[in-house]
């Protein structure tokens, strides 16, 4: 296999477990709340789930980044004439980081703030909207990471 | 298919007729209840009657439910879990309610029987534990202390492999007292001692040191052997006893548990009604509740009224500054399964649209859109008729089924799209199913990311045009134009744009349409500038209105979650079918069975795990990027005196 390739297969890779880590972890202090609160408010599940859900995008992202970039690069048809030279391959896996790394520390505060907004919904369920609001504001910076990595791959000659 | 109107009002009611009044308002689940607001006035005087029963009922009836015969889940999804009754049928109940007194005494009489057999089960036991122990004990109890001598009972455990006895002669040995050691086990002795106050007092400190343990046997008078086997004939016949117990407790659960329930529950649904009369205030004659009404319902709950000849009345009154009414959302049979989604992020604002309308369409679209398979799509369709034409379920069950039918079929009309049929490969499919497919998301995902867009950019217009329609509703509809318009028009330039440049339309050269951008883009620093009193509030606004369009472009990012989800639940179900074509060897019968649970398990799995996605990240869709476009408040949810039904449900005549 060409180094070039190779290093499509590792950006690809990155962006996506960089990704999924962000998520497992934010998802993870999110459900850690949420569990409390349904221990005492077991009707408020359906509520905590989706709260739990918020900082699973980034992990969403990572893929969606991870397929982009096996995509744009030609390696997903399976053509086996394909050939990518070094300075290419660095290229896609350097276009990848901006959704790996944002996902990761955005899917990490995410989960933090929906964690601190399940708090808020167990003391009034009406909070719900703003709960959303509050943790979806720091997944803007992992939507911006799509939007540069998009641009870089497009950007790739 | 909006907010319900609500009214706030007081309802005056001639005392005698309270409770009938309040019962007709309860049947209509209408009114919500608050403080009455009328200073110097004191509680009324009502009694609830039963209040002493009901709590015995409800004792009663957790003790026996476990008593009940279990019914299996077949049953009880076929003929359901309450029982229909008419209004008719309610009234005779509740005005028979005083038969269950003797059932109450009875069942309070067992349970005492319940209490003692146990307590004697519990001491038998624990004598029963300690004569074991010391059964090979050949000393009679009353020969335990005599005139001169005392027998202590030790138990203590060995010390470095030498048995309890050893360890205590050896110590004794030296303290110069006469002394008998009873050995029953390594571990148990009988020291039998003069009952001088010096031995007894050697024994004690010897005892102690050695950090051991004297037993005192229950009372008796035979050797701890006899004694046991007589206790041992009383634990069985205790057991006899309790499990006559039981199967009394059975057999009251079998003839009187569902009364018992009934009878509970419509004096549950009463004492709800006097609840409330504790919020309201009397005068000589009536008593005044002041709350919340549905207004669709007034109209037929005077009517009731009227029919039942009670005095009583509605009056409005006016609403307080910063008062809000609480929150109601009613739509017709088609929409109300996706009410499920609104009422999940909670209700609108009281003067905001009901979203469930706007929702409802792209709900259906994007869950197919995440889920992307024929099979799974019908999968769900199959069991969710099952459940609404074989199944007796409450009311939100069938709702739920309901809303399941659809994103079924959704899921099934998308997957036929995409080419997804349980993650078979698209390239073993027959012709005709090649035929309808439009995407390949595995081999080309890019025009299902683009479509993911185009979806998000669509729904975000559609909820700047619903804001305006909102402003409009509220008489406001200049201020909706120019507060969306402008956004409206760089949109769908945008768009034009797009077209232009790929050559899929041609209306306008690709220059006059980037210029009618800017001009989208300066009205909107205009429309946005003009709220400002002064000339740096307006360029303020005119600058966020401008940082406003990093929103839109994250909201729009947002929806390349559809294709993600899409691209899992095809790449699982693959996996899937990998893994049983692994397993599978076509000379070994065991490896169709092995594939075959492989198969239904991984595809339960893959489809339990992508539905529950779908439905999320559907629903978040909805919540962040098209909520937010033209909901403003977060509604309280209304909480109408109701009956809440559990073992009954009144039919209508």
């Amino acid at each position: 296999m060409e180094i070039g390739i190779a290093l499509v297969f590792v950006g690809a890779a990155i962006t996506a477990v960089l990704g999924f880590a962000g998520s497992a972890i934010g998802m993870g202090y999110a459900g850690q709340a949420a569990a409390g609160v349904v221990g005492e408010k077991p009707n408020l599940f359906g509520k905590m789930l989706l709260m739990q859900a918020l900082p699973g995008s980034q992990g969403i992202y990572g893929l969606v980044g991870a397929f982009l970039i096996l995509s744009f690069s030609g390696v997903l048809g399976g053509d086996a004439s394909l050939a990518i030279d070094t300075a290419t391959g660095m290229k896609y896996l350097f276009a990848g980081l901006p959704i790996g790394i944002a996902g990761l520390i955005s899917g990490i505060y995410q989960g933090i703030v929906a964690a601190s907004g399940v708090s808020l919904i167990a003391k009034d369920e009406s909070n719900m909207g703003r709960a959303i609001v509050l943790s979806v504001m720091v997944e803007t910076w992992a939507i911006f990471g799509v939007l540069i990595s998009f641009i870089l791959l497009i950007s790739i000659v | 298919m909006s907010v319900v109107p609500m009214q706030k009002v007081r309802l005056s009611v001639y005392g005698p007729d309270v409770n009938q009044a309040l019962s007709v308002i309860q049947k209509a689940g209408a009114l919500e209840f608050k403080p009455t607001e009328m200073r110097d006035l004191l509680n009324p005087e009502l009694e609830f009657v039963n209040s002493d029963l009901l709590p015995r009922i409800q004792h009663a009836v957790q003790f026996l439910v476990p008593y009940a015969p279990k019914v299996s889940l077949w049953k009880s999804l076929r003929e359901g879990t309450r029982d229909e009754i008419t209004e008719a049928e309610l009234l005779q109940k509740k005005n028979n309610i005083d038969v269950v007194y003797p059932l109450v005494e009875d069942f309070e009489r067992l349970q005492v029987e319940f209490a003692e057999v146990n307590e004697k089960l519990r001491v038998l036991e624990e004598q029963h534990g300690l004569l074991s122990v010391w059964k090979s004990l050949p000393i009679k109890f009353t020969e335990l202390n005599t005139k001169l001598t005392k027998t202590t009972l030790i138990q203590g455990k060995s010390f470095d492999d030498n048995s309890l006895a050893k360890v205590v002669e050896y110590n004794l040995e030296q303290k110069d007292i006469p002394f008998t050691i009873t050995e029953v086990s390594d571990e148990a002795i009988a020291l039998t001692y003069s009952n001088a106050s010096a031995s007894v007092s050697v024994i004690d400190e010897m005892i102690n040191s050695l950090n051991l343990e004297t037993t005192t046997l229950p009372a008796g008078t035979e050797t701890p052997e006899v004694e046991f086997i007589a206790v041992s004939e009383k634990l069985a016949s205790t057991k006899g006893e309790l499990a006559l117990l039981y199967d009394q407790a059975e057999h009251f659960a079998i003839t009187h548990l569902r009364q018992l329930q009934v009878v509970g529950e419509i004096l549950s649904w009463q004492k709800d009604r006097y609840d409330v009369v504790n919020n309201a205030v009397a005068t000589r004659y009536t008593v005044v509740f002041d709350g919340w009404l549905n207004s669709n319902k007034q109209a037929s709950i005077e009517a009731e009224f009227a029919k039942k000849d009670l005095a009583a009345t509605f009056s409005n009154l006016e609403i307080v500054e910063d008062e809000q009414p609480p929150v109601d959302i009613e739509n017709n049979s088609f929409f109300r399964p996706f009410e499920a989604v609104t009422r999940l992020y909670g209700m609108p604002g009281y003067r905001d649209l009901d979203p469930t309308v706007f929702l409802a369409a792209f709900f259906f679209l994007f869950f197919g859109l995440s889920l992307t398979d024929v099979g799974y799509g019908l999968f769900l369709m199959t069991v969710s008729l099952i459940v609404l034409t074989l199944f007796k379920v409450t009311e939100g069950t069938r709702l739920f089924a309901k809303l399941l039918l659809f994103v079924g079929f959704s899921t099934v009309l998308v997957g036929a799209l995409f080419g997804g049929y349980l993650g078979i490969d698209p390239a073993m499919l027959p012709d005709s199913l090649k035929a309808i497919q439009l995407f390949d998301p595995i081999g080309n995902p890019l025009p299902v990311f683009y479509l993911a867009l185009g979806l998000g950019v669509f729904q975000v217009m559609v909820g700047m045009l619903v804001k305006i329609y909102s402003e409009y509703k509220q008489g406001r509809l200049m201020t909706g134009v120019l507060d969306q318009g402008p956004w409206f028009f760089v949109f769908c330039m945008a768009v034009l744009a797009l077209g232009t440049a790929i050559d899929y339309v041609s209306f306008l050269p690709m220059e006059t349409v980037i210029n009618l951008i800017y001009v989208g883009l300066v009205l909107v620093v205009l429309s946005a500038g003009r709220k400002g009193d002064t000339i740096v509030v307006k360029i303020k606004d005119s600058l966020s209105a401008l940082y406003d369009s990093i929103g839109y472009f994250s909201d729009i990012l947002s929806y390349s979650r559809l294709l993600a989800l899409g691209l899992a639940t095809t790449a699982l179900a693959f996996a899937v079918n990998m893994i049983a074509g692994m397993v599978f060897n076509k000379e070994s019968y065991i490896s169709y069975i092995l594939a075959g649970l492989v198969l239904i398990i991984g595809h339960m799995f893959t489809l339990a795990v992508n539905t529950l996605g779908a439905f999320i990240h559907s629903a978040r869709l909805q919540f962040v990027e098209f909520f937010g476009k033209f909901i403003v408040g977060t509604g309280r949810e209304f909480h109408p005196l109701t009956r809440t039904e559990k073992h009954i449900t009144v039919k209508d005549e």
